[in-house]
């Protein structure tokens, strides 16, 4: 199946500082890719990477097989592009409505918006009017989620998805990402604690001191080997 | 858009459709340095005429330092304008980033207030609540969560209310 994002050779850097060093990730249609990896290897600047929100300094980010390398994040949102980031990015003084109203920009009705909100997170229904800043994290984790279901992505980008909440909590937020994936979106998703993502992943891939040192299937060998991976002690 | 048309395949179409500009190319800057040698020219241009018109007594060629003049000001109004709409853009951006940081720092700050203003419906200051200015250590707190207990209808599934 052709890949609806692909990573070839990325290297980007901060400042003088190199970060990634050739990351090649491919997601297809429907498919569930983890991105593993002890702190500082990368994960979330390669999310940014594809988010186009941090350049690319050599390697190329192509989207349904067309180069989109260097594309602003504007153009990348528009085809459908969706990053959630780390620390769910709600607005805490809005309400969840508010919130959700915010996403009309795509072009959907506030009630078209409510609609798929409401209808896969039911509990932001019932906190329609309160302020999302007064939610549990859980919640704003569903909230964030939905904003993202709202611009009707077709490559969603997760971050961490699984920051600061209970196991219980985070079981479910990867139950409706699953689901979501289901219909056809592809998911690039990272995370630090490798139970949770594997769980769902169709993909995995281990990224340490920006390098893809593993790539494969989330049981076997990757499950196997991710802890010494995490301890740095691969070779 | 056709019925059996995948979410992919819309993507794939969008995207062959999406008018991309190429940053590589360095448009916005590109367009900063012009407005910006443009406004120079019109100043240089416009101190030329001056001086032209000032040394000679020949009509015809302080009708010539006239053109050359209302030629410098227009380049000097097009270079401002350039120069503004692409320096401003980044501007904005920084300016809007900033709004939306201390929104959210004024929103957490209120929340903290919260915490003693719900017990007392009272608006008189109680005896013995402590004064608001006390507050900030507790407001502090609350972001950690000690203040999610004191929010009506907040639930406790283990999440730290930051966003």
């Amino acid at each position: 199946m052709n890949a609806l994002l692909e990573l070839r050779g990325v290297h980007t850097a901060y400042g003088e500082l190199s970060v990634l060093h050739g990351v090649d990730v491919r997601v297809a249609p429907g498919e569930v890719v983890a991105l593993l990896g002890p702190n500082g290897a990368g994960k979330t600047t390669t999310l940014r990477v594809a988010a186009g929100v941090h350049p690319v300094r050599s390697g190329q980010l192509l989207l349904g097989g067309r180069d989109m390398t260097g594309a602003t994040p504007r153009d990348l949102a528009r085809a459908g592009v969706c990053l959630i980031p780390e620390g769910r990015g709600v607005f805490p003084n809005l309400s969840v409505r508010d919130n959700l109203t915010m996403m009309t920009f795509t072009g959907h009705s506030r009630k078209q918006i409510e609609e798929i909100a409401f209808t896969r997170f039911p509990i932001l229904a019932e906190r329609a009017s309160q302020a999302a800043g007064t939610l549990s994290g859980g919640e704003q984790q569903m909230l964030a989620l939905a904003r993202g279901l709202a611009t009707d992505p077709a490559v969603l980008l997760l971050d961490e998805l699984s920051m600061g909440l209970a196991p219980l909590i985070v079981t479910r937020l990867y139950e409706q990402v699953a689901e979501i994936a289901r219909q056809g979106v592809a998911v690039l998703l990272v995370e630090q604690f490798a139970a949770a993502a594997l769980g769902i992943a169709d993909h995995a891939a281990v990224l340490v001191r920006g390098r893809v040192e593993r790539q494969g299937l989330p049981d076997g060998v990757l499950r196997a080997e991710l802890s010494a991976l995490y301890l740095g002690s691969s070779s | 858009m056709t019925s059996t048309e995948t979410r992919a395949d819309r993507f794939v179409r969008e995207l062959a459709d999406l008018k991309v500009a190429d940053p590589a190319t360095g448009h916005p800057r590109l367009w900063q340095r012009l407005g910006v040698t443009l406004m120079v020219l019109g100043v240089v241009l416009g101190v030329t005429a001056y001086l032209v018109s000032h040394r000679t007594t020949s009509p015809l060629v302080q009708g010539d330092a006239i053109t050359i003049g209302l030629g410098a000001i227009t380049l000097g109004v097009i270079g401002s304008a350039l120069f503004i709409r692409y320096s401003l853009t980044g501007f904005l951006r920084f300016w809007m980033a900033r709004q939306s940081y201390e929104l959210s720092m004024l929103a957490e700050r209120m929340a903290g207030r919260e915490i003693y203003e719900l017990p007392g419906p009272d608006p008189a200051p109680a005896a013995g609540r402590p004064p608001m200015v006390a507050s900030t250590p507790a407001s502090t707190a609350a972001g950690t969560g000690a203040g999610s207990a004191a929010a009506p209808s907040r639930n406790s599934d283990g999440g730290a209310a930051h966003a």
